[in-house]
């Protein structure tokens, strides 16, 4: 596993697939299928993000042809299990029909639109035309995406219906014969219905129409008698041909949407294909646009086992300071197989960039492109972190508990490729035993493939001699010089910066304290145990 | 003037609701249809809601479908369009299937191809409603009839469109007198005149937002803590001062609200709601608030432009068709009232 729900979700990377939207359903099927690409595809992986920066490149250089794209691909509604039941020799119903006709409008819209990209795509990517399945579902080349049972589909439809047209024109001309009779034996007007509703005082007329052969009665009130026109012989027959050809016709259109359907089938397989290559193309269009969004760039594919990571920005922490009208400081990172180590001043940021290196290097294995300047990336089999905000409580174990059990499962694969995060390494147990345990774990790490990072504020673990990244914290900063209630992250230099030999952590957490306001009895009572046991 | 005249051209959708079942709804219905046809205009018929059933589920009483020409734009749903059963249905030719859905599918745009009996159906809520019209008139409908109700689940219907046409039947009451006046009451209240011009905006703005407030002659507004205007008719009345102008209620216009508030106000006190919906008084209370000087308002009314009336009742008794008629006319004069099922309407 490349690695599980809980890395995914405390990396942050589930935020950023939310950022990510496809403009339709194939796309956002396709998205939700997205796979890591592991080392052995690394040459597709390369390929991948070649054509996220592509599309990047034609989001920016041909932005209306993108946008006439998005509006087809947000048109299309997920019919593919038509086209499924079609191909396995299913008959579709007249909305269906109609549906897939729209599909195949849309797609041939993609399609003239996607001819217009400077780009050379694969055919993976390409949405072609389908002449023969639009000569199917629109014969009589009106460009309309209406659908109907056209008489094209059919000769014997066309005269059928041709043929019930005249009768029922012939009856029309017979009953309208014997209406303007009617009326004129009765001297009323009768309604274009063939009714007419007499009022029962009226006795002379009621005897008239009883009277008459051309009327019959069709319903009657206390008050009212409603009379019909009523069919003469004359008329007897052309109605009942046109029942029998009604009839008749339901049979046909039945017969032409099972056969409509059975060629439509024919070239399932071809509108499945294009089907697929809108999902990829829809995908791969999301991705350019979310780095366009993340100022982002191709991270290069390295075969060495290292991960360096210039100006790297954390995309999810960055919104959320964006939305406070704060900025990111971007980090630098150079990290080998081994272990690094990472001290520094408390809020200092050292799980943000701890998680932005996990994810970013998660991104760029899913092929996007990664939010920082440089990025060179030696791939990873799996990527684990531990981590302070798990909801270790809904498995019934203490922090130090789920800590350690993570951490087992993962030190198994240590000879792997793989990317271990652990932010505050044994933080849930007392100090000593906490160093010796942490101790132990950085020199079984630290000769592995894996790369492994640590964050810590344990005294004498940077004295294990292994890679020493420091936060920059609040070094530079005069604390003579300022009042109690600044804000401590405008101060902060998140900057990290590699150290060699015995320099110690940094020791800013009472200061710190000071400035968040904590009592000054108390502080001053921290300093003076502090001073004791330097002595 | 003939029933079509009244609408067309001046109005490009008009909705037809009865006051009770079998009110003479769908005669109406078929009657502007055929009126239509007669001058040649292209219709659209959109329902609020499931229809095209052939017998009223409740009385069991036959009702017409709709019988729709060649050319009619109609908003059906895919159960009705796929049926390849029924011999009597027109051949509808599918324009665009929407995305609102009914029990019986999505929404589907048709086009008769030709003349026969049609299901028309609809989307339920008034803006779906509204968006399934504007897509007919873009498919080439000049005038949209919506088959409506004035149950409260579609009462949105008559809000959509620019006029109503009421059908009033027997099946209300076995008394004319009833009948009568439980029309006059339902169209005074849909006729509710509306609030002043200049605070037309600002109440809607109000009651968007769910509250209730006081405005007074210089426009200052004073809100009421009320979560709802239900049973807070003393509260409202206490923060009136001589000087308040409107009253804008967010909630539901209740007898016990309205009369504490018009007890004992000033003159010239308008009481503003959404709607007729919104208020929920009958004949008596109406006119009893009225008498004490109530002066209530509406954002929204409805432009009645007729009454149809039918004098038969499934249940077996009937009115004198020319008294009921005549009688509608004089209870109600202000509105045109035609009877459909009688000659010479």
């Amino acid at each position: 596993m490349f690695m599980d729900d809980r890395t995914r979700y405390l990396l942050g990377f589930d935020k950023v697939l939310g950022d990510l939207h496809p403009s339709s359903p194939f796309g956002i099927k396709c998205k939700s299928n997205m796979k890591p690409y592991m080392q052995a595809d690394a040459e597709k992986l390369a390929l991948e993000l070649d054509r996220v920066q592509t599309m990047r490149g034609l989001i920016k250089t041909q932005p209306e042809i993108i946008r006439e794209i998005k509006a087809n691909l947000k048109q299309i509604k997920d019919i593919h299990r038509s086209v499924e039941r079609c191909i396995a020799g299913g008959v579709l119903s007249q909305v269906e029909l109609f549906e897939v006709k729209n599909l195949i409008f849309i797609m041939h819209g993609i399609s003239a639109y996607q001819q217009k990209l400077r780009w050379r795509m694969d055919e993976d990517y390409k949405v072609n035309e389908l002449p023969e399945v639009m000569e199917l579902l629109d014969p009589q080349h009106s460009g309309i995406r209406s659908f109907f049972i056209y008489d094209e589909y059919s000769d014997r439809l066309k005269q059928l219906r041709a043929l019930r047209a005249a009768k029922e024109l012939a009856l029309q001309t017979l009953r309208k014969q014997e209406i303007a009779q009617v009326e004129a034996a009765l001297g009323i007007k009768l309604k274009s219905t063939g009714e007419v509703v007499i009022n029962k005082s009226h006795t002379e007329l009621i005897k008239q129409a009883a009277a008459c052969k051309s009327l019959q009665q069709s319903s009657e009130t206390f008050i009212n008698i409603t009379y019909r026109i009523k069919p003469d012989e004359e008329m007897a027959s052309p109605m009942k041909d046109i029942e029998d050809l009604k009839l008749q016709e339901l049979i046909e259109e039945t017969k032409v949407i099972e056969q409509l359907s059975h060629k439509l089938g024919e070239y399932g397989s071809d509108i499945m294909k294009n089907i697929a290559a809108i999902g990829a193309f829809d995908l791969l269009l999301a991705k350019g646009e979310l780095a366009m969004r993340h100022k982002a760039v191709k991270p290069e594919i390295s075969d060495t086992n290292t991960i360096s990571i210039s100006k790297g920005v954390n995309p999810v922490v960055q919104k959320e300071l964006a939305k406070r009208d704060k900025a990111y400081m971007p980090i630098n990172a150079k990290l080998n197989e081994g272990v690094t180590l990472i001290t520094g001043a408390n809020m200092g940021g050292k799980t943000v960039s701890l998680k932005l290196m996990g994810l970013l290097a998660c991104m760029a294995q899913h092929g996007l492109l990664v939010p920082a300047e440089h990025m060179s990336l030696g791939l990873r089999n799996f990527i684990y972190i531990s981590c302070g905000d798990e909801q270790s409580v809904d498995l019934g174990l203490s922090t130090f508990g789920a800590e350690i059990k993570g951490i087992t499962g993962v030190i198994e694969r240590a000879d792997q490729r793989g990317l271990v995060l652990m932010d505050e390494l044994a933080r849930g147990t007392n100090p000593k035993e906490g160093y010796a345990i942490s101790r132990a774990i950085i020199e079984y790490l630290r000769n592995k493939l894996c790369i492994s990072v640590i964050t810590t504020h344990l005294e004498g673990l940077e004295k294990s001699g292994v890679k020493h990244l420091q936060v920059k914290g609040l070094d530079a900063v005069d604390f003579s010089r300022i009042t109690d209630n600044e804000d401590i992250s405008e101060l902060m230099d998140y900057s990290l910066v590699e150290v060699t030999g015995e320099s110690g952590i940094p020791h800013d957490a009472i200061k710190i304290s000071k400035l968040m306001g904590m009592p000054e009895e108390i502080i001053t009572q921290a300093e003076e145990i502090m001073k004791k046991n330097r002595l | 003037m003939s029933l079509i005249n009244l609408i067309y051209p001046r109005y490009k959708t008009i909705s037809v609701v009865g006051t009770s079942k079998n009110a003479g709804k769908t005669i109406a219905m078929n009657e502007i249809v055929a009126q239509a046809e007669a001058q040649g205009i292209t219709l659209g018929l959109i329902s609020t809601g499931r229809d095209g059933e052939r017998r009223d589920v409740l009385t069991n009483t036959e009702k017409p479908p709709i019988f729709a020409r060649k050319g009619t734009i109609i908003a059906t749903v895919e159960d009705a369009v796929n049926s390849m059963t029924d011999a009597a249905r027109a051949g509808v030719e599918i324009l665009d299937v929407t995305s609102f859905n009914t029990p019986m599918g999505k929404v589907v745009l048709g086009k008769v191809v030709e003349d026969g009996y049609v299901e028309i159906s609809g989307p339920g809520s008034s803006s779906t409603i509204k968006r399934v019209c504007n897509m007919m008139q873009q498919s080439g409908a000049e005038l949209v009839i919506i088959d409506g109700s004035l149950d409260r689940r579609a009462s949105a219907a008559p809000y959509v469109s620019e006029c109503t046409l009421i059908a009033a039947g027997a099946s209300l009451s076995r008394s004319m007198d009833t009948v009568l006046q439980r029309t006059k009451h339902i169209v005074s209240l849909y006729t509710m005149p509306k609030a002043d011009q200049d605070i037309l905006k600002a109440a809607e703005e109000t009651i968007e937002k769910g509250k209730t407030i006081i405005i007074d002659e210089n426009g200052c507004s004073k809100p009421i803590d009320t979560k709802t205007s239900l049973m807070s008719g003393d509260l409202i009345a206490q923060s009136i001062s001589p000087d308040s102008r409107y009253v804008v209620l967010s909630g539901s216009a209740t007898f016990d609200t309205l009369r504490d508030i018009v007890t004992g106000k000033r003159e010239g006190l308008q009481i503003i709601v959404k709607d007729a919906t919104r208020i929920f008084l009958n004949e008596s209370e109406l006119f009893m608030l009225s008498k004490l000087g109530m002066d209530l308002r509406v954002i929204e009314n409805i432009n009645v432009i007729a009454i149809t009336v039918n004098p038969y009742s499934p249940e077996g008794y009937y009115f004198d068709p020319e008294v009921f008629l005549r009688r509608m006319r004089e209870t109600i004069p202000e509105i045109p009232v035609f009877d459909i099922m009688q000659e010479g309407c």
